[in-house]
C-alpha cells in the first residue's frame, strides 16, 4: 500500500515536470565539452564490444544492411548527445534505451568518441543530382522559409559544431525514417523543434530524393 | 632625400604594404563576382569566408601598417634631416611584423582562420593566427618608440624650436596607435590566444568586444593619419602654393589623438552588455572627433586656393581649374576629399546613437568604410607612394600620365562599388553574406546594385594592378630622378614661436590616459565585479 | 566680444567654419540627447547575463516559451532564441501599431538581427540577453535577418515576421 502510495505520488509530482520538459536535458556546456574532450576511445571499444553494438552499427560503425544506421565518424558531440537522449527517453527508442540504460556519462562519452574516430562511410547508392534537390541543399526554398541544408549539414554533408549531425553516407532509409518521424512528431530531441519544423514543410518526395543525395557516397576530405 | 639612412627600410615597409594590398585586390574581385552566383561553380561558403577574412586582414591590417610605418621611417628622418634613433630596431620590427603576417597567413589562407578582420569569438581561429597578429602589432610599436625617440632627440637638439608639422603628426599618430592598439593586444593577449590553446575554457564575448571596440575607432584615424599629413605638409607645395595654417594642423593632429581613442562604444551601439549611458558618453566624443577633419577640409581647400589663385586662377572657382591637375599628389587630394565629402556623411550617421539601428551591420557600413577607407585614405597612400617612390629609388616615376589615370579609375571604380552599397544597406541588405538566399522580392530588388558592385571591383582591381606595375616599374627606370629632396610645405604665416601646447604631447597623453579611464574603466571593469558566462570555442 | 579663437587662428574665416563645425557637432548631440530622453529612443541596452551553453534548460528560454505572449498592459513580448542558422520559432505574427518587447538570447555564437524596412534590430551576443521594444506601424511580411558573420551559414539564416492587423482583441499569438 505504502509503495503504490509513493509511486502515485511520484506520478503526480512528475506531471508538471513532464509538461514543460525540455526536447533533450544534453547541454554543450563548459562540463560536457570537457567530459567529450577527455573521453577516451579505447574504453569506448571495449564498451562498444561489451554492449555488442557491431549488431546493428557495423564492426566499424559501418554497416552492410541497408537498415540499419552507420554512426562512423560521427562528431562525438552528436553522438553523446543522442545516447544521452535515448537514456533520458528524450529520444524514443526500446533497443537504444536498454543498452544505454545502465552507462554512465563517462561510458557514453567514451563510446562517442570510439564511434567518432573511425572511418565514416563510404556507401555508395544511386544519387539523385536534379535541379530541384540540389537547390534545396545549397540554396533552400525561401517560400517555405526552408534554409539550404547544407548551412547546418556541411557544404560536403559531414554535419556542424555540436549537434548538427553528419548526413553523407548514412542510409538513405534511415534518413527517409528519421525525416518522417520528424514530421509526424514522433521524434523531438531537436532542440528548439529544428528539424521538425523543416520535415512538415518537406515533401514524402523530397524527403526520399534528399535522402538519395546524402546516401550516396560524397568524398572523404 | 637629405637621409638614405631609412632608405630601403622605407621602400621594404611600403613594398610589403603594397604587396599584401594587389593580393587583396584580387581577392576583392573574386568576391564580388561569387556573390550573386554569376559562376555557380565558384560557389562555396568556405572559400567565400576565407577570401574575405584574407582581403580584410591584408587590406585592413597589412597595408596600413606597413604604409604607415614606411611612411613614417620617410616623413621622420627628411623633415627633422636626422638619422633613425635605432636601424637595427627598426629593421627588427619590419621583420617581426613581417614574420607575424606569415604566421598568420597560413590558417588564413588555408581556411582556419575565417574568422573575418574583426576575429570575433566566439569563432576560434587557429591560435598561429592570433599570434601572427600579435607579433604584426608588437612590431608596429617598435616603429611607435622610433618616432616617439626621433622627435625627442630633436627637440633636445633644437632647444626651443617649432618640431617641423610632419613630423609632429607622425609622433601623434605613433602615440595614437600605441594607445588605441592596446585594446585588441588585451583582447588578444588575455582571451583569445589562451582560449585558442585550450589554456581557459571560455571567453567572455562581451569583454572581448569591448576591448576591440576601444581599437576598433581610433585604428582608422592610425590609417588616416598619413593621408592628412601628406595633405597639410606635400600637398600645398605640390600644388604650387602654401599650407593656410600650420597650427590649424597641429590642433587638429591634437584633437584626433585626443578624441579619437575613447568613443569606440559607436561599435557597440546594438550590443546589450554596455548600457546606453556609456553610449551616449562615446557618441559626444565620436561627433568632436569630426571637427578636426572639417577643420582640415578647410585649411586643405584654402590651401589649394591659394595654389590656384598663385596660377593665376580666378573667379569664385576658377583657381579649381587653375591647380596642377598633371600632379597625382594634387589629383589624388582633390579626389580624397571629395570621397571624404561622402564617406565622411555616412560616418555622422552611423555615429548618431539610435539611429545607428537603421543601418548597423548592413551593407551601408561596408559601402562607408570601402569609401572612406579604401577610397580617401588609400588614394592617399598611392600618391604618397607616387611622390616618394623617384626620392627612394632614385629613379623618376615610371609613367606620370598612368598615374593619374590610376587615380581617377580608382576614384570612379570606388563610387560605383560603394555608393549602390549604401542604397543596399537602406533596403536591408545584411552584411558578411557570402549568397542570398532571401525572398525573392528582396533578391530581385538587390540585382542592379550588385551588378554594379561587380562593376566597381573590376574597375578597382585593374587600377590596383596599374599602381603595381607603375611603382615596380619605377625601380628599374633609366632616367635617374634628381630632385632627392622631400619637399615640405611652407605655411602661409611663419610662426615665430610655436606654444609649448603645440609643439610636444607631454599634456596631450595624459589628457588621452584620463578620457579614456573615464570612457573605458567601468565599462571594462563591469565584466569583473557582475557574473558572467563566457563561451566555449566555436568553428566557422 | 573678443573671439577665444583669435589665440590659435589667424583667419576670421577659418575661426567662423571652426565655429560652424563645433555648433554642428553639439546640434547633433543635443538632438539625438533630447530624443534620448524625451521620447526614450536609445540603442538596445540591457546589461543581463545569461548562459547560452544552457539556454534551452532555462526558464525564460524554454521551448514551450518561446514566441509571442501577451503582457498586463497590452504590450506583448516576443521571446526568440539565435541559434546556428536560424531564429526560433521561425514564424511570428504580432499586430500592428502595439508595443512589442523582444527578448533574444543566443545559443551558440554571435548573432545580429535587423527587420529590413523596421527599426527592430540588435546585436545578439553569447552570455548575454538582448532586449529591445518597438512598434511596427505597418502591417505586412518581414524578414528578419542575421546580419552579423556566425559561421558557414550565415546567408541562410532569417526567419519571418508577420504584421497583422489590430483584431478586436488587440492580440494575436
Amino acid at each position: 500500500m505504502k509503495r503504490i502510495i509513493a509511486v502515485l505520488t511520484g506520478v503526480v509530482l512528475c506531471i508538471p515536470v513532464a509538461w514543460a520538459e525540455p526536447s533533450s536535458e544534453v547541454a554543450f556546456d563548459v562540463a560536457t565539452v570537457k567530459l567529450l574532450r577527455e573521453a577516451d576511445p579505447t574504453r569506448g571499444e571495449v564498451l562498444a564490444k561489451e554492449g555488442k553494438c557491431a549488431k546493428c552499427h557495423g564492426d566499424a560503425g559501418v554497416s552492410d544492411d541497408s537498415d540499419d544506421v552507420n554512426i562512423a565518424g560521427m562528431r562525438s558531440s552528436y553522438l553523446f548527445k543522442q545516447l544521452k537522449d535515448y537514456q533520458n527517453k528524450s529520444r524514443d527508442d526500446r533497443d537504444m534505451f536498454k543498452k544505454t540504460r545502465n552507462l554512465d556519462d563517462q561510458q557514453l562519452a567514451d563510446l562517442s568518441a570510439w564511434y567518432a574516430s573511425l572511418v565514416p562511410s563510404q556507401s555508395a547508392t544511386d544519387q539523385t543530382t536534379d535541379a530541384a534537390t540540389l537547390k534545396l541543399i545549397f540554396h533552400g526554398d525561401p517560400k517555405r522559409l526552408l534554409k539550404a541544408c547544407a548551412s547546418c549539414h556541411g557544404w560536403r554533408g559531414r554535419g556542424g559544431q555540436f549537434d548538427h549531425p553528419a548526413l553523407a553516407g548514412q542510409f538513405p532509409q534511415y534518413l527517409i525514417d528519421t525525416m518522417t518521424e520528424f514530421k509526424e512528431g514522433d521524434r523531438s530531441n531537436d532542440i528548439y523543434a529544428r528539424m521538425r519544423d523543416v520535415a512538415e514543410s518537406l515533401t514524402e518526395e523530397e524527403i526520399e530524393n534528399l535522402a538519395r543525395y546524402y546516401g550516396a557516397a560524397l568524398p572523404a576530405e | 632625400m637629405n637621409q638614405s639612412n631609412a632608405t630601403s627600410l622605407s621602400l621594404a615597409n611600403m613594398w610589403v604594404g603594397f604587396i599584401a594590398f594587389i593580393v587583396a585586390a584580387l581577392l576583392g574581385l573574386y568576391q564580388v563576382i561569387e556573390r550573386i552566383d554569376l559562376i555557380p561553380g565558384l560557389k562555396s561558403p568556405e572559400l567565400y569566408f576565407a577570401s574575405v577574412s584574407t582581403h580584410g586582414v591584408l587590406m585592413a591590417f597589412v597595408l596600413t601598417t606597413f604604409l604607415v610605418m614606411g611612411y613614417g621611417y620617410a616623413t621622420a628622418t627628411s623633415s627633422l634631416k636626422q638619422d633613425l634613433w635605432n636601424k637595427p630596431l627598426s629593421w627588427f620590427g619590419f621583420w617581426l611584423s613581417v614574420a607575424g603576417v606569415l604566421l598568420a597567413a597560413g590558417p588564413l589562407l588555408t581556411g582556419n582562420a575565417s574568422v573575418l578582420y574583426t576575429f570575433y569569438p566566439p569563432l576560434k581561429a587557429h591560435p598561429a593566427f592570433y599570434i601572427g597578429a600579435t607579433m604584426l602589432v608588437v612590431g608596429s610599436w617598435l616603429w611607435c618608440l622610433e618616432m616617439v625617440m626621433m622627435m625627442a632627440i630633436w627637440k633636445k637638439a633644437h632647444p626651443g624650436e617649432t618640431v617641423p608639422l610632419a613630423m609632429f603628426g607622425t609622433t601623434a599618430n605613433a602615440i595614437l596607435w600605441f594607445f588605441t592598439s592596446l585594446g585588441v593586444a588585451a583582447e588578444v593577449l588575455f582571451q583569445l590566444i589562451p582560449w585558442s590553446l585550450g589554456i581557459i575554457e571560455t571567453v567572455d564575448v562581451g569583454l572581448a568586444r569591448t576591448l576591440f571596440s576601444w581599437t576598433l575607432h581610433a585604428i582608422v584615424y592610425f590609417w588616416l593619419f598619413p593621408a592628412y599629413i601628406a595633405l597639410y605638409t606635400l600637398l600645398p607645395r605640390a600644388a604650387g602654393g602654401r599650407l593656410f595654417s600650420d597650427q590649424m594642423g597641429r590642433i587638429a593632429f591634437i584633437m584626433l589623438l585626443v578624441f579619437s581613442v575613447p568613443i569606440g562604444f559607436h561599435h557597440l551601439y546594438m550590443d546589450p552588455f554596455q548600457a546606453d549611458g556609456w553610449k551616449f558618453l562615446h557618441m559626444i566624443g565620436t561627433f568632436m572627433v569630426a571637427v578636426p577633419t572639417l577643420i582640415t577640409g578647410f585649411t586643405i581647400i584654402a590651401s589649394l586656393e591659394i595654389a590656384g589663385r598663385l596660377r593665376g586662377g580666378k573667379g569664385l572657382f576658377g583657381w579649381i581649374a587653375a591647380l596642377p591637375w598633371g600632379n597625382p599628389m594634387v589629383v589624388a587630394a582633390i579626389l580624397a576629399l571629395l570621397m571624404l565629402t561622402f564617406g565622411g556623411f555616412g560616418g555622422m550617421i552611423n555615429a548618431s546613437y539610435a539611429m545607428n539601428v537603421m543601418v548597423h551591420n548592413t551593407q551601408w557600413i561596408t559601402g562607408h568604410f570601402h569609401l572612406i577607407f579604401a577610397g580617401t585614405t588609400v588614394i592617399m597612400y598611392f600618391a604618397i607612394a607616387y611622390y616618394l617612390w623617384p626620392k627612394l629609388t632614385g629613379r623618376q616615376l615610371h609613367s606620370t600620365s598612368l598615374a593619374i589615370k590610376q587615380l581617377w579609375l580608382w576614384f570612379i571604380g570606388m563610387l560605383i562599388l560603394t555608393l549602390p552599397w549604401h542604397q543596399l544597406g537602406l533596403v536591408g541588405q545584411p552584411r558578411r553574406i557570402s549568397s542570398t538566399p532571401y525572398d525573392e522580392s528582396f533578391v530581385q530588388a538587390w540585382l542592379p546594385a550588385e551588378y554594379a558592385m561587380i562593376a566597381g571591383g573590376c574597375l578597382l582591381f585593374i587600377s590596383a594592378v596599374m599602381l603595381i606595375y607603375n611603382l615596380y616599374r619605377t625601380h628599374g627606370n633609366s632616367q635617374a630622378e634628381t630632385n632627392l629632396e622631400v619637399e615640405y610645405a611652407e605655411p602661409l604665416h611663419s610662426v615665430q614661436r610655436m606654444p609649448k601646447l603645440l609643439n610636444g604631447f607631454g599634456f596631450w597623453v595624459l589628457l588621452v590616459v584620463v578620457y579614456l579611464l573615464a570612457s573605458y574603466g567601468y565599462p571594462i571593469a563591469q565584466f569583473f565585479l557582475m557574473d558572467t558566462y563566457g563561451t566555449v570555442p566555436w568553428s566557422i | 566680444m573678443v573671439d577665444p579663437l583669435k589665440r590659435i587662428c589667424e583667419d576670421p574665416l577659418e575661426r567662423k567654419w571652426i565655429w560652424i563645425s563645433f555648433a554642428m557637432a553639439i546640434t547633433m548631440g543635443v538632438v539625438l540627447g533630447y530624443y534620448a530622453v524625451a521620447s526614450n529612443i536609445h540603442p538596445p541596452s540591457n546589461v543581463e547575463t545569461i548562459d547560452s551553453s544552457r539556454l534551452h534548460l532555462t526558464e525564460e528560454f524554454a521551448e514551450d516559451n518561446l514566441g509571442v505572449k501577451a503582457n498586463d498592459d497590452g504590450s506583448l513580448t516576443v521571446t526568440l532564441v539565435a541559434a546556428r542558422y536560424g531564429f526560433y520559432p521561425p514564424r511570428i505574427e504580432v499586430p500592428v501599431d502595439t508595443p512589442i518587447t523582444f527578448r533574444i538570447a543566443s545559443a551558440d555564437v554571435l548573432h545580429g538581427v535587423h527587420v529590413p524596412f523596421t527599426n527592430m534590430a540588435t546585436m545578439i551576443v553569447p552570455g548575454y540577453v538582448s532586449e529591445v521594444t518597438t512598434t511596427f506601424p505597418k502591417t505586412g511580411e518581414f524578414s528578419l535577418l542575421c546580419n552579423e558573420y556566425c559561421g558557414l551559414g550565415h546567408d541562410s539564416m532569417w526567419s519571418r515576421l508577420v504584421v497583422t492587423p489590430k483584431s478586436a482583441g488587440g492580440e494575436s499569438s
